[in-house]
């Protein structure tokens, strides 16, 4: 009995762990393809889908693993890979706008957020998140994928990103988990988005339009009348906001195409230098351990040989001694020369961190240059209609 | 005594006679300042779609018409403070409860307005505030274009940009309505663009907000039999631009990505 017991709580916690969508992992293969839209989708149906900068993650405790990466880098992908994951679901026709959004940016309907969990040129893992606007988390899930360098050779003639494979994945889950939803979840889903950012601008007005429960899920109380003055008032700020994000989009895709080459280009040199690098040391390896096989023979032959054996193979033993050592310290010598590709490895990260310092700066810079001047805007504009919201009903509202 | 009041009765006539020049110097200023507006938003509209525009000179022209929009709604703003009426202009660029009749009160009209009038003026206020964050984002959007790499610069971009002039929101009778989804127009307090370089527009990504216009492609392109729902809907937002660039520039687009997608 207390067996089954036992049994059954792992299944539980699997049960648990798939209903919150935590913890699920998948090994990406590289042959996956980006699954598109056969039909069109009705427009209402359609849900515009921001993607956050993502979490650039640590960088991994091992020397060794961590050769050649720097903060910089991951800054500088945090950056690039939401683009790429923007630009895969672009193409699947199941979503509205997709846009690349800074993090902590209210007001999408379905949000994307991704934490760089590896990423060294020959492997990348992404932890990613999805949850739409009434709070409902669509799932958290890993994704890994490793590619050889000779991936990058062709990649590089076609512009196509290596690691395509893995963000199809991403858009694939997306998709898959969006086809569970009804018609009538994803109107939903638009409807607390609007009235999420209009709760926002003039709180008086919208706030209790929507609500949220205990486990955090946003709920439509009602509607506002589709001549509601002050709801036109906010969705023209809210279309203000989407030329917004669309501007920092031309900020983003600008850095994007001025890290494409020198990002595959580290990428390429990196894993090439790894590679030398292995062969060395599986060469020095496999030296050493010969070596060693050799002087180990010899010795056996010592102590185990009878008379007329040890007699025999003297010369024998003499020369797999001495050749047994002889490739034990090529075996040394070899493993120095992975020295300098680790030295080569470590130059191409200081080189690319470098490239890429200024670029993330800059479009750092121009974001909150442009958010900075939209955030003080805002608060003009909700000052505004909250003056307009008490001079069209007499309601001073709640104070701030 | 006779002179005194000869004086008095001089004087009494002297302020009322400046004091009706300044009126009407406030109205001409409004007059002459719309007027501009109007012709500088025309010339720029025209000057945009013929392509004779540089980055530089965009965002300049842009800057120039936040300029007059300001203006004309500060315009507005004294005029309506000085309780002075607008039926005097055929074209009202103020928000219509600030035109009607002439009040002939010298009390504080201002704390004396009714909510609808104090909510007009605030929607003007709105309305100029989204003109002028529609002028800054344009100016940006430039920015963009104009810093975009030189193969990025060629190949793409400009897509959805352009689109109406958001002129602050200072037309008689608007009052801040603008905004819904799709409705991309060249007038009112419209956004002035929507979506930057080849980014479809956001909110009009897989048919959302679509326009109208000409057909036309280009001869190298195919009849699009194989076009999935991307490429197709990408072939219709070339076919249907306006604008020679922007349809260029799709197309070119078109044929990127049915490239990538062999």
């Amino acid at each position: 009995m207390a067996s089954r017991y036992l049994l059954c709580f792992p299944l539980l916690l699997i049960l648990l762990a798939g209903c919150s969508g935590i913890g699920t992992h998948r090994n990406v293969n590289n042959d996956e393809q980006v699954q598109k839209s056969e039909t069109e989708i009705s427009e209402d149906q359609l849900l515009d889908v921001w993607i956050e900068l993502f979490d650039p993650g640590a960088l991994p405790d091992d020397k060794e693993e961590a050769s050649g990466l720097s903060t910089e880098i991951r800054e500088a992908e945090a950056r690039y890979m939401p683009l790429q994951l923007r630009d895969t679901m672009e193409k699947t026709g199941y979503w509205g706008a997709v846009r690349v959004v800074p993090q902590g940016t209210e007001g999408g309907e379905l949000l994307v957020r991704g934490v760089i969990v590896v990423s060294d040129g020959e492997n990348l893992e992404l932890a990613i998140t999805a949850l739409d606007a009434s709070g409902r988390e669509w799932f958290s899930s890993t994704y890994e994928a490793e590619v050889s360098v000779e991936a990058y050779q062709g990649a590089g003639q076609y512009g196509q990103e290596v690691f395509q494979a893995l963000y199809n994945a991403i858009a694939n889950d997306l998709a898959a988990h969006r086809a569970t939803l009804a018609a009538e979840d994803i109107v939903n889903v638009r409807r607390v988005a609007a009235l999420r950012f209009a709760a926002d601008l003039a709180p008086d007005a919208f706030a209790s339009y929507i609500q949220r429960g205990e486990d955090g899920r946003a709920t439509v109380m009602r509607l506002p009348a589709l001549d509601d003055p002050m709801y036109r008032r906010v969705n023209a700020i809210r279309e203000r906001d989407f030329l917004l994000i669309d501007t920092l989009n031309g900020h983003f895709d600008n850095f994007y195409h001025e890290m494409q080459d020198p990002y595959e280009q580290w990428r390429k040199t990196r894993g090439e230098e790894l590679a030398a690098m292995r062969e060395i040391q599986r060469q020095a390896r496999n030296r050493k351990l010969a070596g060693a096989a050799a002087i180990l023979g010899a010795i056996a032959i010592e102590v185990l040989g009878g008379d007329s054996t040890r007699a025999s193979t003297g010369s024998l033993r003499n020369v797999m001694i001495v050749g047994g050592a002889y490739a034990i310290k090529t075996g040394f010598d070899k493993d120095s020369e992975t020295t300098i590709h680790r030295d080569a490895i470590e130059e191409l990260g200081e080189s690319f961190s470098s490239e890429t310092r200024p670029l993330v700066v800059e479009v750092e810079g121009e974001t909150h240059e442009l958010t900075g001047s939209a955030e003080v805007q805002y608060s003009k504009w909700r000052a505004l209609l909250k003056s307009i919201y008490a001079s069209e009903t007499g309601l001073t509202g709640t104070d701030d | 005594m006779c002179i005194a009041r000869f004086i008095v009765t001089l004087l009494t006539l002297f302020l009322a006679f400046a004091a009706g020049a300044g009126q009407e110097a406030l109205l001409n200023r409004l007059q002459v300042d719309h007027e501009a507006l109007i012709a500088a938003q025309r010339d720029y509209q025209r000057q945009r779609e013929q392509g004779t525009l540089g980055a530089a000179e965009t965002a300049d022209y842009a800057d120039y018409l936040a300029r007059l929009r300001e203006r004309v709604s500060q315009d507005c703003l004294m005029l309506d403070r000085a309780d002075i009426r607008l039926r005097l202009l055929d074209e009202s660029p103020c928000p219509a409860s600030l035109s009607g009749v002439v009040k002939p009160t010298t009390i504080d009209q201002r704390s004396e307005q009714t909510s609808a009038e104090r909510t007009a003026t605030m929607d003007a206020e709105l309305n100029a505030g989204l003109g002028e964050f529609d002028e800054m984002l344009l100016r940006e959007q430039e920015r963009v274009k104009a810093a975009a790499p030189r193969s990025e610069a060629g190949g793409s971009g400009g897509a959805g940009s352009g689109q109406g002039e958001g002129d602050g929101g200072a037309e008689g009778g608007q009052t801040g309505d603008a905004g819904e989804s799709g409705d991309v127009t060249g007038s009112g307090d419209q956004p002035v663009s929507r979506g930057v370089g080849d980014r479809p527009p956001s909110g009009a990504a897989g048919g959302r907000g679509t326009q109208t216009g000409a057909r036309g492609r280009p001869a190298d392109i195919p009849d699009g039999s194989d076009d999935d729902l991307v490429a197709r809907q990408m072939r219709e937002a070339a076919e249907k631009e306006k604008n020679p660039e922007l349809k260029k520039k799709l197309w070119e687009e078109y044929r990127k990505y049915k490239q990538g997608a062999r």
